[in-house]
């Protein structure tokens, strides 16, 4: 079966799910994100792009506890299915792969 | 700490219902979190953005339809990309399809709503005046009232010394503008070339570029209308006089005797302004140009020397903290008056009224009027319901042609919204090409309908904020109404019937349908009973017997300048082939308000106010005003006698003995010498009033000297405009200062109900308007009821029925429903026309055929609507209706 394509910002949400373990939500995912790349995400993107890998079969999600903070609405929880955990195997190896073949792999730039 | 409430109500709104509990919390939780690291303020903004952020998703999410898993959705979205799109393209072909459908639904409707634009930007226009002064809720002002006898009198005038007196006892006033204007018709000359008459030359205080807003273009505001002969023009008036040259520095000359300088431009004043000037001179000019009426006024009598505080003649405006403030200046006002030695008539009153009131209120002698501008505005409303009313039926009407679509898709699981919204945004689409339409008629009738109704409105009127929120709300009316019942109706329709092929005729629509072409015609009856009625009223009034002969007489007036060449002119001018008499009078009739006096009866002891004017003795003979009791010819014209109109003698009491009573104008005394039938001289708009002639000889020339008229007759078989050229030649050989001007009587007459004719010639527009689109509605019902019943017709033909009888058939349905309106509409329209008609003393009887007339109009052009369909469908072969089942 020919793999589902994933954007970049899809594959860096997806990664994001699984770090958090059980614990990733919206807002989660966002402060995480921004913390670990720097990039300037924002709420909504966030959730088009779950709304996307779930539409595409790559993560699931539940409903969680209700909590004070939320006004007493509940989070919905995403974790990652074995159909995005394979994907994400599948890019890895693929750029390990290309990595390898790389005949001379770039030096660190120290000054730009 | 909640975030932003309308963010919120706006998220839920975009919001998959599904996913709100999520997002919400989630915005929430960021929002609580971002308070603590930016602070509130900033929080909100972020919480805007994010709000904004998911609308776009969700805008993406319904134009780009991805596939879904359909079991995340509760029920197909009406904003759902893919639906979208086959809506907007059904739409589309359906109107192309039915061309003349179309075409009649957005003609229609889009004539309705440049009808209905036109009059509200004339009513706003109306609404607005004066709105424009950057502090128009703080201007204000005053007038004095007086009972005299029976008579109110009014006056907007006050001394000179009345505002600064007002401002120096009252805090709350922060500024004084004094207005004067000059009186009757002055010169305007640059050069020999640049000569006309003007009559909007005002003065004022400096005060009056800060207190109103009327911007200068060039000149400096400090120093402009401060010293004494200067003057500022309009924009207008610049290009006028002097072309492209730059008009400051330059000087004009006021009536051949006074020099102005030119110290700046000011704009047009906007054609929604009380105050309308072509010249601002400066205050301290008046009086240099009183002093050219009266040489020998001392220097402590000229008016703006007038140390009392009393009624006088200058319009004065005052710039106050608060409308609060009118009372306290009330309160100190009799003290005012007391402590200068003001001599009021008693019983004086003043007022002082907003600046913004003035205009729809106690305007002296405009032609508006609000009870006017509320029948226009109601107008406007009929149209455009009749407008939106034809949108519907027709929709309605076609419903059967779009059944099977809303039965498929009902069966394909479209629910009721669904398709309520799909007709509604078909409306949408249909209303929105319409207004544009409308935009583009708008501009194209808007020259020639004002020109029509003598309306003077700024072009750049149109793109003021008041009208463009104006013509917003009309448009979401527009879409809201014209939607509505279509999308009802359609919505509802039954699946399993409609695909059964038993779409009745009878589902609601016709029904309904039949009340709206009632309303249509109880609207276009109406209104063509009440133009007739108007139309008849206005010529009543106008050719009312007036008691003098008006038809062929030129009003000619003149001036001082032409006291030497008085006699001369008035020979040459009875030289002339064509003219049959000359005569001179003080004043134009019914243009210019004559002098009123107050005077005693000397046998009842009453107060009478009188009008005054001076004739020449063949001015009875010239206007062929018959007389009651002929004075004795020695004694017409001779000094201190006085001829009175019958009303006069009535209310002075003097009962059958006239003739030799003494009566006193002022200071002197002066013996009645005959009685004039009564004739209609003023320019208000009713009966007959008191009136005083004073009787001059032929060759005096004193009505010359005080600016008189000469009124020249001409024959009933003279070629008008060759006499007209002859007396203009006349004018000119005796080298008259003053440019050559003239009226005529009757014109001027006419001019008096300017206001009425306005309507007349109003009400006959939009009833034209009215019925057009009613009978495009009706043109558009009958060529779809002959299109349905194709089929009947057929048969019936083959059954032996004649084209005759098919035309009836198809007709006689339509007619029911015009008798109908008839019997709705007449009564209707008698009683808004009965109201309208009190407030005449002089005034038609309402005849009964108006109605008929009307009904009988509106039947025959129903009839050749509907007869055009009728006869198309009756001579339809049978065998092509019939050919397929």
């Amino acid at each position: 079966m020919k793999r589902t394509y994933l954007g970049e910002f899809e594959e860096i949400v997806l990664l994001t799910v699984a770090v958090l373990e059980g614990q990733a939500y919206g807002v989660a995912l966002t402060h995480e994100i921004i913390e670990q790349t720097g990039r300037s995400v924002r709420l909504n993107q966030i959730h088009a792009a779950l709304q996307r890998l779930e539409d595409k079969g790559m993560v699931k999600s539940e409903m969680g506890e209700p909590t004070a903070e939320r006004g007493g609405r509940r989070k919905r929880l995403f974790t990652v299915t074995a159909y995005g955990r394979r994907t994400l195997q599948e890019i890895q190896e693929v750029r390990v792969s290309l990595w390898s073949r790389l005949v001379n792999p770039f030096k660190p730039v120290t000054s730009l | 700490m909640p975030p932003p409430p309308l963010a919120d109500r706006l998220l839920k709104l975009v919001c998959a219902p599904h996913r709100l509990e999520e997002v919400q919390g989630d915005m929430h939780e960021e929002f609580n979190w971002q308070v603590e690291r930016v602070g509130e303020r900033r929080a909100r903004w972020r919480y805007w953005r994010d709000v904004l952020g998911f609308i776009k998703l969700s805008l993406a999410n319904w134009l780009f339809a991805r596939d879904r898993k359909s079991s995340d959705y509760s029920s197909t979205s009406f904003l759902n990309s893919a639906m979208f799109r086959n809506y907007f393209n059904i739409a589309f072909r359906n109107l192309v399809k039915y061309r003349t459908y179309s075409f009649i639904n957005i003609g229609g409707l889009a004539l309705g709503i440049a009808v209905s634009l036109l009059i509200l930007l004339f009513v706003i226009h109306e609404r607005t005046y004066d709105h424009f002064h950057a502090n128009a809720d703080q201007i204000f002002r005053v007038y004095s009232k007086l009972k005299f006898g029976e008579q109110e009198l009014q006056s907007d005038r006050v001394s000179a010394r009345f505002g600064p007196a007002v401002q120096e006892a009252n805090a709350g006033v922060l500024d004084v503008v004094r207005v004067a204007t000059t009186q009757g018709r002055i010169v305007i000359k640059t050069s020999p070339e640049r000569k006309f008459f003007e009559d909007k030359f005002i003065l004022a205080d400096p005060s009056f570029l800060a207190v109103f807003s009327f911007p200068l273009v060039e000149g400096s505001a400090k120093t402009a209308l401060i010293r004494p002969m200067t003057v500022l023009l309009t924009e207008r008036t610049a290009e006028r006089y002097f072309g492209h040259e730059d008009p400051v520095g330059k000087t004009i000359t006021y009536n051949n005797k006074l020099k102005f300088e030119v110290t700046g431009v000011l704009k047009n004043p906007p054609s929604n302004s009380t105050v309308q000037f072509d010249f601002v001179a400066s205050l301290k000019s008046h009086p240099a140009i009183e002093r050219i009426q009266n040489q020998f006024i001392k220097d402590d009598e000229v008016a703006l020397m007038n140390q009392r505080v009393q009624a006088g003649s200058f319009r004065t405006y005052f710039l106050l903290n608060s409308s609060a403030d009118t009372a306290r200046i009330l309160r100190t006002l009799p003290g005012l008056i007391k402590a200068s030695g003001g001599g009021d008539m008693q019983g004086t009153q003043y007022i002082i009224d907003p600046l913004t009131s003035v205009h729809l209120g106690v305007n002296f002698g405009d032609t508006a009027n609000s009870r006017y501008l509320n029948i226009f505005l109601g107008i406007a409303a009929l149209i455009l319901l009749l407008a939106l009313i034809n949108y519907m039926s027709l929709t309605t009407a076609r419903a059967t042609q779009r059944a099977r679509e809303v039965g498929v898709r009902k069966v394909m699981g479209a629910g009721r919204n669904e398709l309520a919204g799909q007709f509604y945004g078909e409306s949408m689409l249909v209303t929105g090409f319409a207004f544009l339409l409308a935009l583009v008629l708008v501009k194209v009738l808007r020259p020639p309908f004002y020109q029509l109704l003598q309306l003077d409105i700024d072009p750049s009127f149109m793109y003021t904020p008041a009208f463009g929120l104006a013509a917003l709300v009309l448009l979401i009316t527009c879409v809201l109404l014209s939607g509505s019942y279509p999308a009802v109706l359609l919505s509802s329709f039954s699946p399993v019937n409609v695909l059964k092929g038993n779409l009745t005729t009878s589902k609601g629509g016709p029904a309904v349908r039949r009340v709206f072409t009632v309303i249509q015609f109880t609207v276009s009856i109406g209104l063509i009973g009440c133009s007739i009625l108007i139309y008849q009223q206005v010529q009543h009034l106008q050719n009312r017997k007036l008691g003098l002969y008006k038809d062929r007489v030129l009003v000619l007036p003149v001036d001082a300048s032409l006291t030497q060449q008085y006699s001369v002119l008035k020979h040459d001018l009875r030289q002339i082939p064509g003219v049959e008499r000359v005569a001179a009078a003080s004043s134009v009739l019914y243009k210019e308000g004559g002098s009123i006096f107050f005077t005693q009866s000397p046998t009842t002891k009453k107060d009478i106010s009188i009008h005054i004017l001076s004739v020449d003795d063949q001015f009875a003979e010239t206007l062929q005003i018959p007389w009651k009791s002929k004075p004795d010819p020695t004694r017409l014209a001779a000094p201190n006698t006085v001829v009175l109109n019958e009303i006069a003698v009535r209310k002075m009491g003097f009962g059958k003995q006239p003739l030799g009573q003494q009566l006193s104008f002022g200071s002197e005394k002066s013996e009645v010498v005959g009685v004039m039938r009564n004739f209609y001289f003023t320019n208000i708009n009713d009966s007959n009033e008191p009136l005083a002639l004073f009787v001059a000889k032929d060759t005096a020339s004193a009505m010359a000297t005080s600016g008189g008229s000469l009124y020249i007759r001409i024959q009933p078989s003279a070629d008008l405009q060759q006499t007209v050229g002859r007396i203009e030649t006349a004018y000119h050989q005796i080298n008259a200062e003053k440019p050559f001007e003239y009226y005529f009587l009757d014109q001027t007459f006419n001019s008096i109900y300017k206001s009425e004719a306005r309507l007349a010639s109003l009400f006959s527009v939009f009833t034209g308007f009215a019925l057009f689109i009613a009978c495009l509605g009706l043109f558009g019902l009958a060529a779809f009821t002959a299109e349905q019943r194709t089929k009947e017709i057929g048969v019936r033909k083959v059954l032996g029925a004649s084209a005759a009888s098919i035309v009836t058939l198809l007709s006689a349905d339509f007619l029911r429903l015009i008798i109908i309106a008839l019997l709705i509409g007449s009564p209707l329209a008698w009683y808004a026309m009965h109201q309208w008609l009190k407030d005449f003393a002089y005034k038609i009887d309402i005849a009964w055929w108006v109605f008929a007339l009307a009904g009988g109009l509106t039947i025959a052009i129903a009839v050749l609507t509907v007869s055009f369909q009728a006869v198309k469908a009756a001579l339809i072969n049978p065998a092509k209706s019939l050919r397929s089942e």
